[in-house]
């Protein structure tokens, strides 16, 4: 039985990692400008395009043909709706820079607080809060994160990524029956309308994966969550529509292509400094969990929990969607519908990304496994290692890009 | 009771699972045979008519024939063309309608020596619209002819063998889940496969991509392993003679450069397998291979499974390592990587072992399997190893003498000898009785490519080049790791650490002395590496040395000796550490080791699979058959240059009436209407072994040297009739390959009843033992 004076520093030190997790994932806006590459010019574009607007009165929920032709003209589909906060911040200050800043601390700061959140209801029932915090640590420290932050610099992803632990905090708190059922299912109705409105790629797997679990778990309430976050995102939905079944494909201008080229290689999963074709691997802090549990379930013998094989199961599926391999150009012969929703996707990669969020859970639960490890040298250094792995190559990713990416004349 | 035994007690039949594993790939496997059964079919088609281009014409990708009808296969395209060009034209196949890589081809290039094409296409999905297309850019003259499609059961052979290779996977992994759960495998041996399976997974990730990383030398491997397959298919077993190299001439590069283990990708190629999926499977295979043979040897001298596993980890991921066989793919260097741990566990075994002690006769055979590795793989290393050799000889030299020491190197000697001599008679003679162009390369000096002393214990970056200087060079060191080891090491040793007079009063172990050794030919070897070693003056010595450091090409071979003896004194440190109670810098080095493994060894790999430029390569055709790197193995005098794609030349008064030519074999009717004596030049580069002879009456006609070392036939005045030239191995390297083969079979004979015997006296240990049980 821990004491109330253990207790007291095992909770400080958890918060110094989150501080810790904060600084590193934080790194590149601390430079004196916003690096270039990616669809940055797209981003900066929207937001002026907002403030813009609010000085004319005009709100514009969804961005402009010539606004999207700044970037990869493919996120026709995102709205501007969690551009608002930049779009009024540009309108008040027409500092760019600034408005970049604040806009990535509340992003970032918002995904370590839901992250929290999620981990800590995953986790409930274990007697530790380490699983929390590596699962927050390995969320937040993603690779493939990092990458939708600061590379690709696709805000509409990154704040998807904001809002997924968000919506399965509430959609598990629904699964598992805990707490009042109709806060939770209103939350991950917010949650879902919010993640459609960022990204609708995200907003439909997040709701087809809801609906299939649901389904398996015989928890129809997960359809209620659905509905109504599908209803919250009504304006999304009809363009979405507009843009599969009826006219809204001439007008949005989206290019319509096979997307295979574009998925991963098996090897790709598995790379930590360095990647190509865009696609990062899981890094070396998850590498290193994904064989501490691999290690504890062959060599310990010990059997994973049902919601760890769950998790593991998600994860594998939307690896196996991600591969090039998956084969995208048969779906996309279903229909013209098939065709474009295949085409929205822009890559299978966004798979990968979730993919990795479903495997932070069994490899969050993974370190605290081998924390509990009777060779108390093992179970001391090994989340150590992790940790430090996870932090530093972090650090290593955003500083590489710190020093490649030359500053936007802006 | 015995591991079979015990399975076999599992009654793996009666589980459900497994059962079902068995039906479903019984039924996969009946449903590729029968597939295979099938007679395979051939379509010609026409092509569109006027695909007659002069010079300067605007040709653009041109359609020869579309709207091709195919089933999923593998598939030959043979393209009927008459070019006065080399290299300009592409033949190649082309279909919008498929999935992404549902159809594989990199085509091939024309010739105007060639009058076919012959390249393979995968296709893995049914089309109705498959193009023949030739990208023409009006430079000379092109006439395109119709084209011929031939089916081939290449894809269900490939599905058979995947299926055959996963089923055995999955059985194998359900016995062991039934043997686990019933008999409880310890768990130092599940940690060992874990850990060792976990190192050569890391280093073959680049292998999991799906391309190849290219290097300097990958081309060259490529076409090693396309020349076994050639050779295999042109009837050689053992192949001598690449066919198909240097465009249809020949090449002696199986001679001089043993492909005893390129054997398994030119299998995979025969079975349908397209070319970088073969180099990929080989290199994994390879890599699993270094990670148990470095586990297996280093675990055996320290009697430590830990330290095994981190030496394995150090070997296997080591930078010189990861720069041969993936930055400059250097394949063959790369496999002869895999055995040296064995051929320094022999040494160990026969010079730091005790005579009297029983198992020492058996001593000899790691060693024997090591250099035997080392002949089947790499010259070069080869070179090296027997100065290393020599090297520990002269400091064991007094133990050498002692009678049952110099038995064991002998039969060690005899065995090595006798496994290889099907390629070592070959090799020497051609070597001594030929004028190859190897014998003539002792100018080439190698000092200015040796490294800086600063790039031995450093290895973050790569860059393009290699050059002097540590800038812009590529990673070639030991890395810091083994360079602390050794250290450490040195600091023991002077500190009188391995006296015995030791404050513990531990006597001088066979180890430690070992280690001495292994650190200090270790440092030779680095000191080698270096630029500042004298190279230079050493192959101005004499001839002799000239030729010797001049086939050494690269100073920085010598690390591969070199990393082998560091790991062993890494080895060393952990285990004395562990031995004399000293757990803190036990755990410290082990910590270092673990570190240097994940932030500089991962991560050169990492770079390298993430930045260097990579291929994917499917049909041989698609690299050419031309590059030889240094021509090494051409006869002295040959200008490589002029070799081309050819067709038989007749000389004066000679008409060539018909002419075929496959792999090695040329078929020829000719008749030589002049009074006088005259010739025939054929596409193929006179080797010893060649023979030509008159089909009607069985004569052995005269063959010498013609222009540019081609075969030149002579053809008596007034001769007509059909002459067959092939290659035939000389008797006596035939005696030499049925000498190989019985030795094999007598190791396998003596290693069956010596396993035999060890069983036996285990079970009787066990009976007259029944609590040890």
């Amino acid at each position: 039985m821990k004491t109330k004076k253990q207790r007291n520093t095992g909770t400080k030190l958890y918060c110094i990692v989150y501080v810790l997790i904060g600084i590193a994932v934080l790194l590149p806006i601390w430079g004196n400008g916003i690096m270039s590459g990616g669809i940055m010019a797209e981003w900066i574009a929207r937001v002026k395009e907002l403030a813009a607007g609010f000085q004319s009165g005009h709100l514009y929920l969804f961005p402009s043909a010539e606004t999207l032709a700044a970037g990869s003209g493919v996120k026709g589909m995102d709205s501007n709706i969690w551009f608002f906060l930049p779009g009024v911040m540009y309108w008040w200050s027409e500092n760019v820079v600034l408005t970049y800043r604040i806009y990535m601390l509340v992003v970032q700061m918002g995904t370590l607080g839901a992250a929290i959140l999620m981990f800590q209801r995953i986790f409930a029932y274990r007697d530790t809060k380490l699983p929390i915090v590596f699962g927050v640590l390995l969320y937040m420290t993603c690779p493939y994160r990092i990458y939708l932050s600061y590379d690709l610099a696709d805000f509409s992803q990154t704040t998807a990524w904001m809002l997924l632990p968000l919506y399965l905090w509430a959609v598990l708190g629904i699964l598992e029956e805990k707490g009042k059922r109709s806060p939770n299912i209103l939350i991950a109705a917010f949650a879902l309308a919010g993640i459609g409105y960022a990204d609708v790629v995200y907003f439909l797997t997040a709701a087809g994966v809801t609906v299939l679990v649901g389904l398996f778990g015989k928890k129809w309430w997960t359809f209620a969550a659905v509905a109504a976050g599908g209803g919250m995102f009504l304006p999304g939905v009809y363009r979405l529509v507009q843009y599969l079944f009826l006219g809204g494909f001439g007008e949005l201008g989206m290019p319509l292509k096979s997307i295979m080229p574009e998925g991963y290689r098996f090897g790709q999963f598995f790379s930590s400094y360095a990647f190509r074709d865009s696609h990062p691997g899981m890094g070396l802090g998850m590498l290193m969990c994904v064989l501490a549990g691999l290690w504890l379930g062959f060599v310990e013998n010990q059997r994973a929990s049902r919601e760890n094989k769950i998790w593991m199961i998600l994860s594998v599926l939307l690896a196996v969607l991600s591969l090039s391999c998956f084969p995208w150009d048969i779906v996309q012969r279903l229909g013209g519908w098939a065709l474009k929703l295949v085409s929205l996707l822009e890559t299978p990669a966004v798979f990968w990304g979730m993919a990795s969020v479903c495997l932070c859970v069994p490899a969050a639960g993974a370190v605290d496994g081998i924390s509990k490890h009777e060779n108390r040298r093992m179970a001391a250094m090994i989340p150590g290692i992790v940790m430090i792995a996870c932090l530093g190559l972090c650090v290593y990713q955003c500083s590489v890009l710190m020093c490649q990416r030359p500053h936007m004349s802006l | 009771m015995n591991i079979w035994h015990r399975i076999y007690e599992l009654k793996v039949w009666t589980k459900k699972p497994f059962c079902i594993t068995i039906a479903v790939c019984s039924l996969l496997i009946l449903f590729c045979l029968i597939k295979i059964g099938i007679p395979c079919e051939v379509w010609e088609y026409e092509c569109k008519g006027g695909l007659d281009f002069t010079e300067g014409s605007s040709g653009g990708d041109i359609v020869v024939c579309d709207g091709i009808c195919l089933k999923p296969g593998v598939y030959r395209i043979e393209l009927a063309y008459d070019t006065d060009t080399d290299l300009v034209a592409l033949c190649n196949v082309a279909d919008g309608t498929v999935f992404y890589k549902g159809l594989l081809s990199n085509g091939e290039h024309m010739y105007s020596g060639l009058h076919r094409t012959g390249y393979d296409m995968w296709l893995y999905e049914s089309t109705q619209d498959l193009q023949v297309i030739v990208p023409y850019g009006g430079e000379g003259s092109l006439e395109i002819g119709n084209v011929r499609i031939i089916e081939t059961n290449q894809l269900w052979t490939m599905l058979l063998t995947g299926v055959l290779f996963m089923g055995i996977a999955v059985c194998a992994a359900q016995i062991f889940y039934y043997y686990d759960n019933h008999f409880h495998v310890a768990p130092h041996k599940k940690q060992v496969f874990f850990w060792v399976m976990v190192i050569s997974f890391i280093a073959s990730i680049p292998y999991l991509c799906g391309y190849t990383i290219t290097g300097a030398d990958l081309t060259y491997h490529l076409q090693r392993i396309e020349g076994v397959k050639d050779g295999l298919l042109g009837g050689q077993f053992p192949v001598r003679l690449e066919p198909k190299w240097v465009y249809d001439h020949g090449y002696a590069n199986a001679i001089f450069y043993c492909n005893g283990l390129l054997y398994l990708p030119a299998l995979l190629r025969l079975l349908g397998f397209p070319v970088i999926t073969s180099y990929n499977i080989y290199c994994v295979v390879l890599t699993i291979a270094t990670a148990w043979i470095s586990y297996y040897c280093f675990s055996r001298i320290f009697h430590k499974c830990s330290i095994g596993i981190i030496c394995s980890a150090l070997y296997t991921l080591s930078v010189f390592r990861i720069y041969k066989l993936i930055i400059a793919t250097a394949v063959g260097e790369g496999t002869a990587v895999t055995f040296i741990p064995l051929v320094l566990y022999g040494f160990y075994q026969i010079l730091a072992g005790n005579p009297e002690e029983k198992g020492y006769k058996r001593s000899w055979v790691p060693l024997a399997i090591g250099l035997s590795g080392l002949i089947q793989s790499h010259v070069l290393t080869c070179e090296i190893t027997a100065m290393v050799m020599l090297l520990f000889c002269i400091i064991y030299v007094r133990k050498i003498f002692n009678r049952k020491v110099f038995y064991v190197l002998l039969k060690c000697a005899i065995v090595t000898i006798c496994v290889n001599l099907w390629f070592l008679v070959p090799f020497l003679d051609y070597y001594l009785t030929q004028d190859m162009h190897i014998k003539n390369v002792s100018a080439r000096t190698i000092q200015d490519r040796g490294l800086d002393w600063m790039q031995l214990p450093f290895y973050f970056d790569i860059a393009p080049s290699e050059t002097n200087g540590i800038q812009d060079a590529h990673p070639v060191g030991v890395g810091p790791v083994l360079c602390i080891a050794l250290g450490i090491f040195l600091l023991l040793w002077f500190a009188g650490r391995f006296r015995k007079s030791d404050r513990k009063n531990l006597p001088v172990t066979k180890e430690a002395a070992f280690t001495k050794t292994a650190s200090v030919v270790g440092l030779l070897l680095m000191f080698m590496s270096l630029e500042i070693f004298p190279w230079d003056r050493i192959q101005g010595m004499n001839t002799v040395m000239a030729t010797l450091v001049s086939s050494l090409q690269f100073p920085n071979r010598f690390l591969g000796w070199g990393t082998a003896c560091l790991v062993l004194v890494f080895g060393f440190c952990a285990w004395y550490f562990e031995e004399h109670g000293r757990e803190s810098c036990y755990w410290l080095l082990m910590a270092a080791a673990v570190l240097g493994i994940i932030i500089s060894n991962m991560y050169i790999l990492d770079r390298v699979n993430g930045e260097q430029v990579y291929f994917e390569l499917y049909n041989e055709e698609g690299m050419g058959a031309g590059y030889i790197s240094g021509a090494e193995y051409l006869i002295e005098g040959t200008d490589w240059e002029k070799l081309t794609f050819a067709d038989a030349v007749p000389g004066q008064g000679v008409e060539i009436l018909e002419y075929q030519k496959e792999y090695l074999r040329a078929m020829l009717q000719c008749a030589n209407e002049g009074g006088t004596d005259s010739y025939v030049e054929l596409p193929m580069l006179l080797y010893k072994g060649y023979r030509a002879v008159c089909v009607e009456t069985g004569q052995e006609m005269e063959l010498c040297a013609g222009d540019n070392n081609v075969i030149r036939v002579m053809i008596p005045g007034g001769f007509e009739g059909n002459i067959q030239v092939d290659f035939v191995s000389p008797v006596y390297w035939r005696l030499s390959e049925l000498v190989s083969v019985l030795a094999v079979m007598v190791l396998a004979v003596m290693w069956w009843r010596y396993q035999g015997k060890a069983l036996y006296e285990k079970s009787r240990a066990d009976i007259r033992n029944p609590q040890h049980t």
